[in-house]
């Protein structure tokens, strides 16, 4: 039974990827094949950058002989990756699914219910931290002598880091679910808890990092402070570089972690994946019957909606905290920033001529993070009957959800740039061509999105988050947005060796039109089509 | 009001639907009965425009569904046999959506949502969030939504599944109501009594095909609607 349950819940993050929702037949070959070397290739770059960053730190650790202090810090990093990919989903994964009072009515045991659930979250975790860790190992490898145990064991602890990844996410997922179930459905304070108890987690963490990295000099004062303050890790760095002992204990620890949060959760799971959204009270109803505009309607429609799912919100809107979130942080430290860009200036010429050429791919690069419109497709589920069966041009529908992508993200993406604008001392104009340049490229990645979700569409989903987090669109438009930006900050910083730098902003300018337009002309001709034969 | 001429939908090689007519005037409540995979569902989404069908013709007041799909949506409305409505709006939010997208007057919407909403009991309930809602519930709120564009062609599949027999009553009356307003209405049931008691005509499709239709007693002459369904299901077989 637990073997069926397990399969079930792992097929519904994958099966995606190689079923055609739309036509319930295998993806072609060709097309899952290519599919997955894009997707290789972006986690690759990625992984790239981690395997730089853990090679330049383990020559002075490991040089220094102290092998279990690389792989203790790489740990805490692969933590906190693994926790950013998951946290958001395992409220919604364990406890929202909609099949699960379906599956609580069956004859199977909540717990055998609880451990497949918690599956899903444990193979979100690997992917995420094993995302860090892998390069860390590759990078150990290089640097230091192998034998049999420091290869095995640092392949191990790839399992037991997921392990206690998806111990930390529980139990934060438990805490908004028991809140949550409080608050009666009420998404904004999801929201709000969900987004304390990550900012909680991470205040936590930078401040453990920012203390080592005050005595990250000092390798021996390090490896004391994480000896005494963090055994874990400690214990974790010594059995990842060979230790039996350590590896024994560590993975001891970890499953024991596990074994007590299995246990604190199956307590409430039924309780708590079986809460009603009733207020339990007859309300009065004061309507307001005023007829709106069907373009309002809509547009309405789509807030509501996206107002309304948590997970939709945190997944694909995170980028739009952090925007207006970075621009106060950087008017609190405009003083400090401004005292530091002379001696950009004056040491690094080079980079500072291309601070306005790199900062809107940078922008571009946050923005991408917001996949709202590669889910808004999927998330009409099983009410997709209505708008068609409404007499609604799919175009309005399609253009309801480009515009509540783009009215979301143009505020805060705005805000940002004037912000940074004048903190960084950019020329007005150079402003000016930023903003305009962050404006299409809002439009292009909205328009993006929606043909991607258009191409992969999914209405049978039963946990919301296979959609926000783990669909196929959310994860080509998020990771090929970020590498279409990294290669548009070379691509700029190599235009602007042969051009002044307003002619590199106008040169962003037009392709992200292009990118629109184009993309534009085949929602309102290709994407109305497939929408209205969906 | 409809007509549906030799409509044939596949799904692969296998006909769901297959040469399928029929002729649904003003002031008529038209059953349709067969057996589960019969093609009801599948007739009906066609008639509404959203499920693409591959010959056939389908208008709607002589405007074709195919060609011209908005100006058919205006003119009906549909409820499926298991309505899944936006579980993020209250009642009355849906309502109003709906009235928004077929333009209807303040005054106008008001008065109908009072009115049907009154009649099912479910005023009080409109400010309740709609995934708070029973089964029964989304089949009233679909019913209200259904006539609140005073719609010349009502389309629903299976409408009683989940109604109260309170709720069914009222259906039924309102369906009445709208017939002799000089609407019409085409439903599938499975509930052989209600169509039997209720319908001017009666359709049955078996496998995707038309097997008998017509006015009651030109399907049924002297039998129960249950024995002929039963006869001409043996029969066919």
């Amino acid at each position: 039974m637990l073997k069926t349950l397990i399969k079930k819940q792992l097929l519904e993050i994958w099966q995606t990827y190689f079923i055609d929702k739309k036509t319930g037949k295998a993806r072609s070959k060709t097309g899952t094949i290519l599919f997955f070397v894009l997707l290789a290739m972006l986690f690759l770059g990625l992984g790239f950058a981690f395997y730089s960053m853990a090679g330049g730190i383990g020559v002075a650790i490991l040089g220094a002989g102290m092998n279990w202090l690389y792989f203790a810090l790489m740990g805490l990093l692969s933590m906190a990756l693994g926790v950013f990919g998951s946290v958001f989903n395992t409220y919604a994964s364990v406890y929202l699914p909609k099949d699960n009072e379906q599956l609580l009515s069956l004859p199977i045991p909540e717990r055998k219910l609880l451990f497949a659930r918690l599956t899903g979250v444990y193979s979100t975790s690997l992917m995420y931290s094993a995302w860090v860790w892998i390069p860390v190992m590759i990078a150990y490898w290089v640097i230091v002598p192998v034998n049999a145990l420091n290869i095995i064991f640092p392949v191990l602890m790839t399992f037991v880091i997921a392990l206690f990844v998806t111990v930390l996410s529980c139990i934060l997922g438990w805490v908004v679910a028991l809140i949550a179930s409080k608050a009666k459905g009420k998404s904004f304070i999801t929201l709000f808890l969900s987004l304390a108890v990550f900012a909680l987690y991470y205040f936590v963490y930078f401040k453990i990092v920012g203390a080592l990295g005050k005595i990250v000099n000092h390798i021996a004062e390090l490896g004391n402070t994480v000896k005494s303050w963090l055994h874990y890790s400690y214990l974790l760095g010594k059995a990842s570089d060979g230790d039996i002992l350590s590896m024994l204990l560590v993975t001891g620890i970890t499953l024991v972690l596990a074994v007590l949060c299995f246990l604190v959760l199956s307590k409430t799971f039924t309780k708590l994946s079986t809460v009603s959204v009733s207020s339990g009270k007859k309300a009065k109803v004061t309507a307001d019957y005023t007829k709106k505009p069907i373009k309002t309607a809509l547009l309405n429609r789509e807030y509501k909606h996206f107002t309304s799912v948590s997970t939709w919100m945190l997944n694909g809107g995170f980028g739009l905290l952090l925007l207006p979130i970075g621009a106060v942080a950087l008017l609190i430290k405009s003083g400090a920033i401004r005292e530091l860009l002379p001696e950009i200036a004056a040491e690094i010429p080079e980079l500072y001529a291309l601070l306005p050429v790199l900062f809107p791919a940078a922008v571009c690069l946050i923005l991408s993070v917001n996949a709202i419109t590669s889910v808004s497709v999927s998330m009409e589920g099983k009410t997709l009957w209505q708008l068609q069966s409404l007499p609604l041009d799919p175009w309005e529908i399609l253009h309801a959800k480009e515009n509540m992508s783009v009215q979301l993200n143009v505020y805060p993406a705005i805000f940002f740039v004037l912000v940074c604008g004048t903190v960084l001392r950019f020329h007005w104009w150079e402003t000016a061509l930023i903003c305009v340049s962050v404006w299409f490229y809002i439009w292009a990645i909205s328009d993006f999105g929606l043909f991607l979700n258009l191409k992969n569409p999914n209405f049978s989903w039963t946990n919301v988050a296979s959609v926000t987090k783990q669909s196929m669109p959310v994860v080509v438009s998020m990771f090929g947005g970020w590498a279409f930006c990294i290669v548009l900050g070379f691509g700029g910083a190599f235009l602007a060796k042969v051009a002044p730098v307003w002619a590199v902003l106008c040169a962003y300018i037009l392709l992200f039109l292009v990118l629109w337009l184009a993309l534009h002309m085949w929602l309102k001709k290709k994407g109305t089509e497939i929408f209205a034969s969906l | 009001m409809l007509k549906i001429e030799h409509l044939t939908k596949k799904y692969g090689d296998k006909k769901a639907v297959d040469d399928l007519c029929l002729h649904i005037h003003p002031g008529e409540i038209y059953g349709f009965i067969g057996h589960n995979g019969a093609g009801k569902t599948t007739t009906l989404k066609s008639v509404v425009g959203i499920l693409a069908f591959d010959e056939g013709v389908i208008t709607i007041d002589g405007v074709s569904i195919k060609e011209n799909p908005l100006k058919c949506k205006q003119m009906l409305a549909y409820i499926p046999d298991n309505p899944d409505l936006y579980d993020y709006m209250t009642g009355i939010k849906y309502l109003n959506f709906i009235a928004d997208i077929f333009e209807i007057p303040s005054e106008v919407r008001k008065e109908r949502i009072e009115k049907y909403a009154a009649v099912f009991e479910l005023t009080d309930d409109l400010a309740q969030p709609i995934s708070a809602y029973s089964h029964g519930m989304k089949q009233k709120l679909a019913i209200i939504a259904a006539w609140i564009h005073s719609p010349k062609l009502i389309l629903m599949d299976e409408p009683f599944v989940g109604l109260d027999p309170k709720a069914s009553h009222i259906l039924k009356e309102m369906m009445h109501e709208h017939c002799e307003n000089g609407g019409a209405i085409f439903f599938s049931t499975h509930v052989l009594e209600v169509a039997e008691k209720l319908c001017d005509k009666v359709a049955i499709i078996k496998s995707g095909k038309l097997i008998k239709s017509g006015t009651m007693e030109e399907v049924k002459g002297d039998e129960s609607l249950e024995e002929v369904f039963l006869e001409l299901g043996e029969s066919e077989a």
